[in-house]
C-alpha cells in the first residue's frame, strides 16, 4: 500500500482525488491474552466460563488474543476449534502472539491475525551493549511527559495516555475508563476501570487515593471490584503485577 | 450579558420541569427578565405546569421552521409580566431541533431576557444536547439514587466535551447540583443517598436540596408553579436555590445528617 493515503485513493473516473483521503485510521485497543499453555490444564474452559460469569459485560463479545509462547503445535483445525469453542462462550479470538512460523502459518490460514509479541521485544531491549549505553549518558532523551487530567472524567468518557502515564488529578467515575502504556496515577476517588500497561509493560503500577475501581488491569491481567479485597476497598492503594498476580497494597 | 441556563438531569421524572418552572418564577419575581424554553419536543409539559397550556398557539418548532416569529410564539405569563414561556409541540419532529437554528433561536431571546431557562428532555440525544449546547451554567437536577446519579455524571461529561463553550475551548459550562425528591427520612432508612453522597460522587457544588412533598404535584394539577405555594418545603428550598444561584449566602434546609447508606458502599464509599 502507496505511504500517501491521499495519493492512493483513486476515483471511478481514474483521476486521483486529493481531497478524499484513505478512510484508514489507527487506534489502540486493551485485548485479553490467553495463554496457549494453560489450556492443558484441567477443565480450562469451564474456569473460564466461573470467570466470565463474575463479569458478563466485560467479556461479552470482548477481542482474545492467543499467545503461543511455550508451545510448538497447533494445527490449523486446532486454531479453528479454538475460536468455535470461544466463540461459545461470546468471546472473539482475532489472533496469535509469540510461536514460530509453522504456528502463524496455520493461524493465518483460519483468519488470525499475527501480533508482535511484547516479550520479544522486551527481551532485546534488556540486553543492552555497553556501548551504546555510554552514548544514550551522553545525550539524555527527552522524557515522555505524562498525559495530566484535572477534571472530572465522568461515566461514558474514556482516557488513553498512550506511550506515558497517566495522571488524574479529579475523581473517576463509575463507567468512565482510564487506559495508559504506562502507569496511572488518580489523586482522587477511582470509581472507574483502570487499565495500564495496556501495550504489554507488565511493569505498570496504578496507584490512587482511594479505591472503588470496577476494575483494575495491568498488562491484560485484571481484576473486576468484586474480586478485590474488601481490607483494601476506599484506601490509598498501589496496584503491581507480581508474576501472573495483580497485588494490591495500601500506601496510606 | 443574558445567561442561558440549562435544567438537565440525563434521567426522566426527576424533577427538571417542575425546577425549570420554580427557578424562571424565582428569577422574574427577583425582577429579572425571564424566558423559560421547553426543548422537550413530543411530551410537552412545561406548559401545563405553568399554567399555560390554552394559550399556546405556536412553539418552538414552528419558530425554528420559519412558521412563526419568537415574539408570536412566546407566552407572557399571567402572573408576572417579566416572564414568558416558550412551549414545546406535541406532535412534531425532535429532528427539527438543529443546533444552528437553536443557536439562532437563543441569540434572538438574549436580546430581551436577561435568564433563559431551557427545559432539558430526558435521555442524551438531539434534544438533550440541543438543551445544553449553548449553556452558560447548568443546573444538575438529580434524585438521591444510584441511577440518576450515574446519569447526572454522564450529562456532566457531555457538558465539559460536546458543549459549545468545551467546543470553543471557552470557560466551562459552570456546574450546579439540585438534589429533588429528597426524603431524609428514607435516607436515614438506608433506602435512598444521603446529600453528601450524591455530591461526594458528582464532586460539584450543591445549590439545594428539594424535599419530596405532596404539594408539587398538587401544583402541577392547578398549573402553578410549586414556588409560588407559599409555606411549603418545596417553595421555601425552591426560593433558597434561586437565591444561591444568584450569589446570596443561604444554609442548606431540609437535608438531615445521614447516616452512610447501604447505597454509599455499593458506590463504592469506605464504610
Ligand atoms: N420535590 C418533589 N416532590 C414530589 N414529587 C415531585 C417532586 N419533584 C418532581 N415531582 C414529581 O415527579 C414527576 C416528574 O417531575 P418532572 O418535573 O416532570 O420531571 P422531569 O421534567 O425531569 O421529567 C412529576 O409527577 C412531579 O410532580
Ligand atoms: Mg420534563
Amino acid at each position: 500500500m502507496a505511504a500517501d493515503p491521499q495519493k492512493s485513493a483513486d476515483t471511478s473516473e481514474g483521476k486521483p482525488s486529493r481531497l478524499t483521503p484513505m478512510p484508514l485510521r489507527g487506534a489502540s485497543y486493551t485485548m485479553m491474552v490467553l495463554r496457549l499453555a494453560e489450556l492443558a490444564q484441567p477443565d480450562f474452559f469451564g474456569r473460564l466460563q466461573v470467570k466470565i460469569a463474575q463479569a458478563p459485560s466485560f467479556f461479552e463479545g470482548a477481542p482474545m488474543l492467543l499467545d503461543l509462547d511455550g508451545t510448538a503445535g497447533g494445527s490449523a483445525e486446532d486454531f479453528e476449534e479454538l475460536k468455535r469453542r470461544l466463540r461459545e462462550l461470546r468471546l472473539a479470538l482475532v489472533g496469535v502472539q509469540g510461536g514460530d512460523e509453522r504456528q502463524h502459518e496455520a493461524a493465518m490460514g483460519v483468519g488470525l491475525a499475527i501480533f508482535p509479541s511484547w516479550r520479544a521485544s522486551n527481551k532485546t531491549t534488556r540486553a543492552v551493549d555497553p556501548a551504546n549505553q555510554r552514548v544514550r549518558q551522553e545525550a539524555p532523551p527527552e522524557p515522555r511527559k505524562p498525559l495530566l487530567i484535572d477534571r472530572p472524567v465522568r461515566s461514558g468518557m474514556q482516557i488513553y495516555a498512550e506511550g506515558t502515564d497517566l495522571v488524574v488529578t479529579a475523581p473517576v467515575s463509575a463507567g468512565a475508563e482510564l487506559l495508559a502504556d504506562g502507569s496511572i496515577h488518580v489523586y482522587a476517588p477511582l470509581r472507574g476501570r483502570a487499565l495500564a500497561g495496556v501495550s504489554g509493560d507488565t511493569s505498570a503500577r496504578i496507584f490512587c487515593r482511594r479505591l472503588a475501581a470496577e476494575l483494575l488491569s495491568i498488562a491484560g491481567h485484571h481484576r473486576v471490584s468484586e474480586e478485590i479485597a474488601e481490607a483494601v476497598q476506599g484506601r490509598s492503594v498501589q496496584v503491581r503485577l507480581q508474576g501472573d498476580n495483580l497485588r494490591i497494597e495500601t500506601i496510606d | 450579558m443574558a445567561k442561558i441556563i440549562v435544567m438537565t438531569s440525563g434521567k426522566g421524572g426527576v424533577g427538571k420541569t417542575t425546577s425549570s418552572a420554580a427557578f424562571a418564577v424565582g428569577l422574574a419575581a427577583r425582577g429579572h427578565r425571564t424566558a423559560v424554553v421547553d426543548f422537550d419536543v413530543g411530551l410537552r409539559n412545561l406548559d401545563i405546569v405553568m399554567g399555560c397550556e390554552r394559550r399556546v398557539v405556536y412553539d418552538i418548532v414552528n419558530v425554528i421552521n420559519g412558521e412563526a416569529t419568537l415574539r408570536q410564539a412566546l407566552i407572557r405569563d399571567k402572573r408576572m409580566e417579566n416572564l414568558s414561556i416558550l412551549a414545546a409541540s406535541q406532535t412534531k419532529d425532535k429532528e427539527a431541533l438543529e443546533l444552528d437554528a437553536v443557536g439562532k433561536l437563543l441569540d434572538e431571546l438574549r436580546k430581551d431576557f436577561d435568564y433563559i431557562v431551557c427545559d432539558s428532555p430526558a435521555g442524551i440525544e438531539k434534544g438533550a444536547l440541543a438543551a445544553l449546547y449553548y449553556a452558560d451554567e447548568a443546573i444538575i437536577v438529580t434524585n438521591p439514587e444510584v441511577s440518576s446519579v450515574r446519569d447526572s455524571d454522564r450529562i456532566l461529561g457531555i457538558l465539559s466535551s460536546k458543549s459549545h463553550r468545551a467546543e470553543k475551548g471557552e470557560d466551562p459550562v459552570k456546574e450546579h447540583l439540585l438534589v429533588t425528591r429528597y426524603d431524609p427520612a428514607r435516607v436515614e432508612q438506608g433506602e435512598m443517598l444521603s446529600v453528601e453522597d450524591v455530591q461526594e460522587i458528582l464532586a460539584i457544588k450543591l445549590l439545594g436540596v428539594i424535599p419530596e412533598s405532596q404539594a408539587v404535584l398538587r401544583a402541577s394539577n392547578i398549573g402553578q408553579p410549586v414556588i409560588l405555594d407559599q409555606g411549603t418545603t418545596p417553595a421555601q428550598a425552591y426560593e433558597d436555590a434561586v437565591g444561591r444561584f444568584l450569589g446570596e449566602t443561604i444554609e442548606q434546609r431540609f437535608v438531615k445528617a445521614a447516616r452512610r447508606s447501604f447505597f454509599a458502599r455499593l458506590m463504592g464509599r469506605p464504610a
